[in-house]
């Protein structure tokens, strides 16, 4: 009995084995089928039998070797690699075009890979940084809602004592001001970057100890932890540990500190930026009241580590029990807690003047990928469309490979050779282009990319993939079509060709025009908001203005001094002082009540606080909208006198200024006493922060101990001359103070950092996507044209003039670029409508931008094109039409 | 000379090329195997295992007559290589060294 082997065995091995091996290894498996056969197996054990031999015949670089030579012996690959080189060599424009063009492309696509991998890595080197969270507070207040990581410091304990998965948990807490410290009596250091921070805080985080013992290193009150730089600031040595220093709290005594340990400093790459950790127990003595065991207070950011095998939101919930049991909730109001992972903090920072170091927008990082996108779509098109322009030139050449006895598959792997070696060759020459140019834009940008991130081997790996995957994608197209030419066809007359594949072409070239105008359009719209949002009026007077921080009581309290002999210089306009900076660090917020004019009922509003000097808001050039300013004549503007925004009175639903003037609104005062106010001005709105969040309420009072920020307006040609004669003064009068002084608009400015490097960015990367959708458009014209050369020739011949032909040649570009145009604008609209949607403050869209846009784009279009199409047309036509 | 060392398993395929003699191919390789051992080898392991030997230069290998039982398709015979034997010998030599040297026997 003889029976036969399934046909799809025989299909599988041939799949697998080597053409040489095939029959032996057939042979093979019939034989032992055969046998098995006559022992009369099942089918069942038969079929197992034959997958398991089958199986175990698979040979890895057999398929491999299979994989990359479809009907290729390895002479054939040597053959194409050779035939391709003297083809970039005969054709080099050509070839240095689609190079140029890929390469610029993938460097672009590189650039912002990069970019975006640093962005992604803050905050991932910490040991466990997939565990290690921070809390996050949201509160509803009627129709406010606001999100930040202010919570009680004892919620750390509580917490501790009831969810078992919290691991570590530390606190941490930063003062608005710069921390003064005293080495000795000639040498006091302001340090804006200090924090106070439990113990745990070193375990959390990963940092590196230079010297002294990390693991008790913030235990007890008066410790100290330093980085290296500050170190060899402070004392000229990096081994500082037991060194001490006073650090001055500007509202109770001095504090002694002792280093314990001196760490290296930290990487750029993380939110949490610190040059000096005091411990969080000096808090408590250190502090004029309790404020560490009080649940009142929510001023500490808590970051948690939590066991591995944690489940989030159980752990989230119970977080929410525990503040609950100890906070009594107001009736309007709800706070809710989460968990935020510490890798997320940066790229969905807090607002403003809570963070605790750099931090960007993922709007951003999602804008750029999209720009990446496009580029790489533009460059591959590009590529495509000049070959498939190309291919009527190779027809001739193909035909004579197909002539001598090449195959199918064998021109169109010549192709797909040629397309993967311009692939490999532009990314190399990106990646060279990004390794030199990488230094120049981290200086531009003020980045610290490291080349480090790129020198890995899967990046390497995952770069070259998708420059073979582009390669691929842009030879697939022409390759199937130059390989599909017959050969008497391609013989006899190369016209054919071309024409065939008019449409894609078209398709191609439509596809690049709508790419570039909808990154030139939603590049434009960008830049226009981000200078919108900086150049927009703050609603004050933001120049000449000299402000610094009068550090401790000891100063404030010869504020009047200071006030009669500055405002005696002829540059000094007026001298003034408050609570807080515009635009500063942690704008303190207050519940101010007041009654409703109708109901009588007591409305609480959460507002912005200034404790203010007379003249703060006048010192500002701020704009009454009602009522007057503080007036020093009035000596009951003093302790009943109170000033708000218009923000306020919408909040508070005063419409009416006018008659809203003399209403009572009460604060609370020195932790549980009352303060009844009466209103006596409104200001029209000005900007506290940066023109990304709202104006919010705000109140101004007079608080003399709360004079902690001097401003000082001047007017004056003589710069230099003005800050000498205020530096003196203030030095003479309070030599204790460590004179630091900024103005008011670098302050602003520096809200706007992140915002000037994106506009920077986005400038660049817009000029590299035009330049590569030009240079595609350009050469596009440049061959189309010459294709064409006959055709105009002989209508010139017969009387046409070099203008109507020039015309006639655009049209068909022209035609083109207005569907594009109708294309691509509605889409950039309606992208940029929606990137919008996140700012606070939104530029409206102007038709203007998209007209003018459009009109360039048109023009540039034309332009190119046409000289091209005319520089043709005006040679003579005797010579175009002898070489046919 | 690189790459001389006998697995356990080439080692047990070489031996059967050695006693097979004239007959000696893939799937008589593979039936001497199971019934003389418990094995049963898949015939992708006899084939690379074949392979490495005749790389070894152990065996030398020459395309023979398909029988009815192979559909009439060619068969790879394998020979033993003196270099073959001298390499089960060597091996052999030195297991029965070290036995005798093993303690208790």
């Amino acid at each position: 009995m003889k029976t036969k082997l399934p046909l799809w065995v025989i299909r599988l091995l041939r799949l697998i084995s080597q053409k040489e091996d095939f029959e032996y290894f057939l042979g093979d498996l019939e034989e032992m089928y055969q046998e098995r056969y006559r022992q009369k197996k099942g089918t069942g054990a038969m079929r197992l039998f034959l997958l398991r031999h089958l199986f175990s015949l698979v040979d890895l670089r057999v398929i491999l070797k299979k994989l990359f030579f479809v009907g290729q012996t390895e002479s054939m690959w040597r053959f194409n690699l050779k035939l391709s080189l003297r083809n970039f060599a005969r054709h080099r424009g050509y070839a240095l075009t689609s190079l140029t063009m890929l390469s610029l492309g993938l460097f672009t696509v590189l650039v912002i890979a990069l970019f975006a991998t640093y962005e992604l890595s803050f905050d991932r080197y910490h040991e466990h940084s997939e565990s290690i969270y921070r809390t996050q507070r949201h509160v509803e207040t009627g129709d406010d809602t606001f999100t930040d990581a202010m919570l009680p410091a004892p919620l750390a304990a509580a917490a501790q004592l009831e969810i078992g998965e919290i691991e570590r948990w530390a606190r941490l807490c930063k003062f608005r001001e710069a921390g003064i410290f005293r080495i000795d009596e000639q040498t006091t250091y302001n340090e804006p970057r200090y924090i106070w921070a439990d113990n745990d805080l070193l375990k959390l985080l990963k940092v590196e100890v230079l010297d002294g013992e990390l693991s008790e290193a913030l235990s007890d009150p008066g410790d100290l932890v330093i980085t290296e730089s500050t170190a060899l600031k402070f004392f000229g040595t990096a081994y500082a540990v037991n060194k001490t220093l006073e650090f001055r709290t500007g509202f109770h005594e001095d504090v002694t500190m002792r280093v314990t340990a001196v760490i290296k400093d930290l990487p750029p790459n993380t939110h949490l930026q610190f040059d000096l950790i005091n411990s969080f127990k000096t808090l408590e003595t250190a502090h004029f009241r309790d404020i560490i065991n009080n649940w009142d207070i929510n001023y500490y950011y808590h970051y948690l580590q939590l066991g591995r095998h944690a489940d989030l939101a159980s752990v989230e919930s119970r977080l929410n029990t525990v503040l609950a049991r100890n906070v009594e909730s107001e009736a309007d109001s709800k706070t809710t807690l989460s968990l935020q992972p510490i890798t997320d903090i940066y790229l969905n920072p807090l607002g403003e003047g809570w963070l605790l170091g750099p931090s960007s927008d993922k709007r951003y990082l999602y804008f750029f990928f999209f720009i990446a996108v496009l580029v790489l779509v533009m460059s591959a098109i590009n590529y495509v469309s000049l070959a498939t322009v190309r291919s009527a030139k190779r027809a001739g050449e193909i035909g004579m490979h197909k002539v001598i006895g090449a195959s199918g598959s064998q021109v169109f792997w010549q192709h797909m050779t040629e397309s993967l070696m311009l692939s490999l060759l532009a990314s190399m020459a990106a990646i060279g282009l990004v390794n030199l140019i990488l230094p120049t834009i981290n200086q531009a940008f003020d980045l610290s990319i490291n080349a480090d991130l790129i020198m890995n081997w899967e990046f390497f790996v995952g770069f070259f993939a998708v420059a073979l995957v582009i390669g691929l994608l842009s030879g697939l197209y022409p390759s199937i079509i130059l390989s599909s030419y017959k050969t008497t066809e391609v013989i006899k007359a190369g016209r054919h060709a071309t024409l065939k594949f008019r449409g894609l072409r078209n398709v191609l070239v439509l596809v690049q025009f709508v790419a570039s105008i909808i990154v030139l359009m939603s590049s434009v719209l960008v830049y226009q908001q981000l200078r919108y949002v900086r150049q927009a009026d703050l609603g004050f007077d933001q120049e000449q203005l000299i402000i610094f921080p009068l550090g401790t009581l000891e100063t404030i309290s010869k504020f009047d001094l200071l006030k009669t002999n500055l405002e005696q210089h002829s540059s000094v306009v007026s001298f003034s002082a408050a609570s807080q900076f515009i635009g500063g660090n942690q704008l303190f917020k207050e519940t101010f009540e007041l009654a409703d004019a109708e109901t009588g009922e007591i409305k609480g509003i959460n507002s912005v606080r200034f404790g203010v000097e007379h003249d703060f808001l006048r010192t500002l050039s701020a704009t009454l909208a009602a009522g007057r300013h503080f007036n020093r004549q009035i000596p009951t503007d003093l302790n009943e006198a109170i000033m708000v925004n218009e923000a306020f009175m919408r909040q508070a639903g005063l419409s009416d200024y006018e008659a809203a003037l003399g209403q009572q609104i009460s604060v609370d005062f020195n932790w549980g006493e009352r303060l009844e106010l009466k209103l006596i001005g409104v200001v029209e709105d000005f900007h506290l922060q940066s023109m990304k969040s709202a104006v919010e309420p705000a109140a101004f009072y007079i608080r003399p101990d709360e004079y902690m920020r001097a401003h000082v307006k001047i007017n004056t040609t003589d710069m230099r001359q003005a800050l000498t004669e205020i530096e003196n003064t203030v030095k003479s009068i309070a030599p204790e103070l460590a004179f630091d002084f900024s103005f008011q608009d670098d302050q602003i400015a520096s809200l706007y950092q992140m915002d000037r490097k994106m506009e920077r960015a986005l400038y660049y990367l817009t000029i590299i996507t035009v330049l590569i959708a030009a240079l595609g458009l350009f050469s596009l014209a440049v061959f189309i044209a010459q294709q064409q050369r006959k055709e105009m020739g002989i209508r010139k011949v017969l009387g046409a003039s070099s203008k109507s032909i020039a015309l006639k040649f655009s049209w068909y570009f022209i035609k083109l670029i207005l569907l594009g145009l109708v294309v691509a604008v509605p889409l950039a609209f309606w992208l940029m409508q929606d990137w919008l949607n996140g700012f606070a403050f939104r530029m409206k869209i102007r038709p203007e931008t998209f007209i003018l846009v459009s009109g360039s784009i048109f023009l540039l279009v034309l332009v190119s094109v046409g000289l091209q199409v005319y520089r043709i047309s005006k040679t003579n036509p005797v010579n175009i039409l002898r070489n046919q | 000379m690189k790459g001389t060392y006998l697995g356990e398993f080439e080692e047990l395929v070489l031996l059967v090329v050695g006693v097979l003699g004239e007959d000696a191919y893939s799937v008589s390789i593979k039936t001497e195997i199971e019934q003389r051992t418990q094995r049963n080898p898949s015939i992708g392991a006899l084939h690379s295992s074949l392979k490495r030997l005749e790389d070894k230069g152990f065996v030398t290998s020459y395309a023979g007559h398909g029988s009815e039982d192979r559909g009439g398709r060619k068969k790879r015979l394998y020979h033993i290589t003196a270099a073959g034997k001298q390499a089960l010998s060597k091996s052999h030599e030195l297991r029965t060294t070290l036995f005798q040297l093993l303690p208790g026997s």
